[in-house]
């Protein structure tokens, strides 16, 4: 029978070798892409970061978080590169120095979701803020992203513009991502705001319908900003670099207009027509 | 005198325990402590043993005084054999061995050793019982058996015959005697079993009240009381 | 959606899915060295905290106890100030990494196990420790021995600690961030496919995780009746025996 002290030899062995070999150092050259929740969701990362990946052989690690965590990242220099969709929170950003390079990448839209009844009436508010208004008025339930979101930052700034803080037993801020607020949403029948591609994606598994679309303060621009390598040590500014020349490159742009869900195009490219 | 004890006392928190006056045991002969439950036997045993530091009074062993420092002196002469010993999971070789593989003996000298201690106590070939597969009994010679292979100059027992049938009772009282007269190690035993007492005993003490005390008659066995009685120093009583 | 979530699980399993492979063995791979060294190190700790004064003993015991009430998320955070590339060790470029994810879990398994197997020992105690005395054991000795006497409830204790750290997420999520085919594991792909509204997916992942769990607890059921862990020594004994093998074939013996 072994003795038990080459027993735990063997596993102590094992062990040490297998952190070994998922040590960083032996993973190979990363570049670390920080994005939002529902970039992400929409699957069109895949469709961009694939053939960059095999263009280039560097590897994309995508960690997915809302748009203020994601900025974070940035800041702390844990990522190499930020997407999201908040374009005073991204100058801010740049402003203070933690990131540069900036590039406007695509935009969609914003579109409030509500119960197929609009109990608020909002289908023919004049623009996107009356229709805030009407709900606010109404008292009809909200569910809020809470989350400083880009989702988030837009709703917020609506309703700084329709002048009320919003609060009540009507307002729930809940602090989670957009797939599960529209599903909260429709279980409450309620209103939320959301960005189309999250809707296009959960269209089938919600009974919601878009009840107020095509106001410009709608308008949602995403914009890929470089960490600034000169706050922190070890960013790999190199391949942000290359990833964000790619990322607005005419063949990449052709992807991102290309892409499609339910047969909806999601994103709109903003250097390519 | 192998042990001499002079004003000992012992207590486990508030509650003292042992309170002796004086007491001395010599060297290569068998005593049986004897009394009541709580009079303290085990815990005599146990400061014989050095499991156990007396808080007041002197302990001499081999003559050296001992104290806080040196209790090594006592611990490397003596083994303490529990009422119910614990043995290692393992086989029975693992268990006599353990001593020996705690002082880094060389196997040959552990597989001998073993081996004969085996014989002696009367469990030849049981190396490779499990010890969970042992009767009281057996596990009872092993665990006497593990502390032989330590050649101890003082083995203490507690209560070594409780529990066990008459043909292992006999087997033990065997083995005893046969250690006393070949090794000339000088046993101490606490136990209840009356009959095994009066055949074993070199010498008798009564416990009670965590004192050795004169026995009452009608509880010790008279031969061995009147023997050690007669005229002699009872052992315990008086310098 | 439970039948259409269990049917799910089985056509993942045995389409042998790219992806749900990856996830699991991404955390098989970090669960079973978070264990290992975490059991390692809860072992010696409790037989040592074991062999303290009795009231150093309760003290300890009592503060490991406490440890287990640390949600995962904080600990998540706590190390992340850490291994950030703003903290002390960013230099390692730990964070994001499967061996975050596994320092992380070490913390989180450590006071589990430890207060398991403390709480398991007092039994045996006292007759072991005389017995061990008596018979002349040094400190190392006496730890050895404690080992080896509850060998049954160390594993209990490292299986415990299994079960709480594959099915934590704050601490994957955080430290890891979920990235995939890297650090996404069962509990955070779980997350995210709930947070997608993909509920029958994140079910199936669900029942994946249990058969895992059971998969090893009934595994560790068998060992433990055989008392010896007879698989283990077939194995080490054939690397043994190839060994010996090549020795003699390159004359090392000669």
């Amino acid at each position: 029978m072994v003795r038990w002290p080459q027993k735990i030899r063997f596993l102590l062995v094992f062990c040490i070798l297998s952190i070994f070999l998922s040590l960083p150092a032996l993973a190979g050259e990363r570049l670390r892409l920080a994005t939002t929740t529902s970039t992400a969701d929409s699957g069109i990362l895949n469709e961009i970061i694939i053939p960059f990946e095999k263009k280039t052989g560097i590897t994309v690690d995508v960690i997915a978080v809302g748009t203020g965590k994601a900025l974070k990242l940035g800041e702390l220099g844990d990522v190499d590169l930020v997407l999201v969709h908040s374009r005073e929170a991204e100058n801010e950003f740049v402003a203070n120095g933690y990131g540069i390079n900036r590039k406007d990448v695509m935009h969609n839209d914003f579109i409030i979701l509500g119960p197929k009844n609009d109990p608020a009436e909002i289908k023919k508010s004049k623009n996107a803020i009356k229709a805030f208004k009407k709900i606010a008025n109404n008292k009809i339930t909200f569910i809020s992203r809470g989350d400083e979101s880009g989702t988030h930052i837009k709703e917020k700034q609506l309703w700084k513009k329709v002048g009320i803080i919003p609060a009540g037993s009507w307002y729930r801020e809940v602090g989670q991502g957009m797939g599960s607020v529209i599903l909260m949403t429709n279980d409450l029948n309620a209103y939320t705001l959301a960005d189309r591609g999250t809707h296009i994606a959960m269209k089938n598994k919600v009974n919601l319908v878009i009840c107020y679309e095509g106001d410009k303060s709608l308008y949602n621009p995403y914009g890929i900003i470089a960490v600034n390598p000169e706050k922190h040590k070890n960013i790999n500014y190199r391949d942000a670099k290359s990833f964000i020349n790619w990322i607005i490159s005419p063949e990449c742009q052709k992807i991102i207009k290309n892409f499609k869900k339910s047969g909806e195009q999601l994103f709109y490219p903003d250097t390519v027509k | 005198m192998i042990y001499t004890i002079k004003k000992a006392s012992f207590s486990y928190g508030n509650h003292k325990v042992i309170e002796i006056d004086s007491l001395s045991i010599n060297e290569g002969k068998i005593y049986v402590l004897f009394g009541p439950n709580g009079s303290g036997k085990t815990t005599l045993l146990k400061i014989l043993n050095g499991l156990l530091k007396i808080k007041k009074g002197i302990i001499n062993f081999e003559g050296i005084s001992i104290d806080a420092d040196n209790f090594k002196q006592i611990r490397n002469n003596t083994v303490y054999v529990h009422q119910n010993p614990f043995l290692l999971t393992g086989t029975v070789y693992d268990n006599v061995a353990y001593g020996l593989k705690l002082r880094k003996k060389d196997k040959n000298t552990i597989n001998k050793t073993v081996k004969e201690i085996l014989e002696f106590i009367g469990l030849s070939g049981f190396e490779n019982r499990k010890s969970k597969n042992l009767s009281d009994g057996e596990a009872k010679r092993v665990a006497i058996a593990r502390a032989l292979t330590l050649s101890p100059k003082v083995l203490l027992l507690d209560e070594p015959t409780a529990n066990i049938d008459r043909e292992s009772v006999d087997k033990i009282y065997g083995i005893l005697k046969k250690i006393n007269e070949i090794n000339k190690t000088t046993i101490i035993i606490s136990s209840h079993d009356t009959m095994f007492n009066k055949k074993i005993a070199d010498e008798i003490l009564y416990m009670e009240n965590g004192s050795i005390l004169y026995p009452k008659p009608f509880l010790c066995t008279q031969e061995k009381v009147s023997q050690n009685y007669e005229g002699n120093s009872y052992l315990g009583i008086i310098q | 959606m439970f039948i259409e979530s269990i049917k799910k699980a089985f056509e993942l399993l045995f389409t042998f899915d790219n992806e749900v492979y990856s996830i699991v063995l991404t955390t098989l791979n970090i669960t079973a060295i978070s264990v290992v060294i975490a059991g390692c190190f809860s072992i010696l700790l409790a037989a040592f905290i074991d062999l303290m004064n009795p009231r150093f003993k309760k003290i300890l015991t009592a503060f490991f106890n406490s440890l287990l009430a640390i949600p995962t998320v904080i600990i998540g955070l706590f190390v992340y100030m850490f291994i950030s590339n703003s903290g002390p060790l960013g230099d390692f470029k730990l964070l994001f990494t499967p061996a975050a994810i596994v320092i992380g879990q070490i913390i989180l398994a450590i006071p589990i196990i430890t207060s398991f197997i403390l709480a398991g020992l007092s039994k045996t105690d006292l007759l072991l420790h005389e017995t061990l005395t008596t018979l002349g054991a040094k400190k190392i000795d006496r730890i050895k021995a404690i080992v080896m006497e509850n060998r049954i409830l160390i594993l209990s204790a490292v299986l415990a600690g299994f079960g709480r750290i594959v099915s934590e997420l704050g601490i994957s999520m955080m430290l890891g961030g979920n990235i995939r085919w890297y650090t996404r594991t069962i509990t955070t792909a779980i997350a995210l496919e709930t947070g997608k509204g993909e509920f029958a997916l994140a079910l199936a992942l669900g029942f994946i995780l249990i058969f895992l769990a059971m998969f090893i607890n009934f595994s560790a059921y068998i060992v433990l009746k055989n008392d010896n862990l007879l698989i283990f020594d077939i194995i080490l004994n054939k690397v043994r025996g190839k060994l010996n093998r090549d020795l003699r074939e390159h004359d090392i013996y000669n």
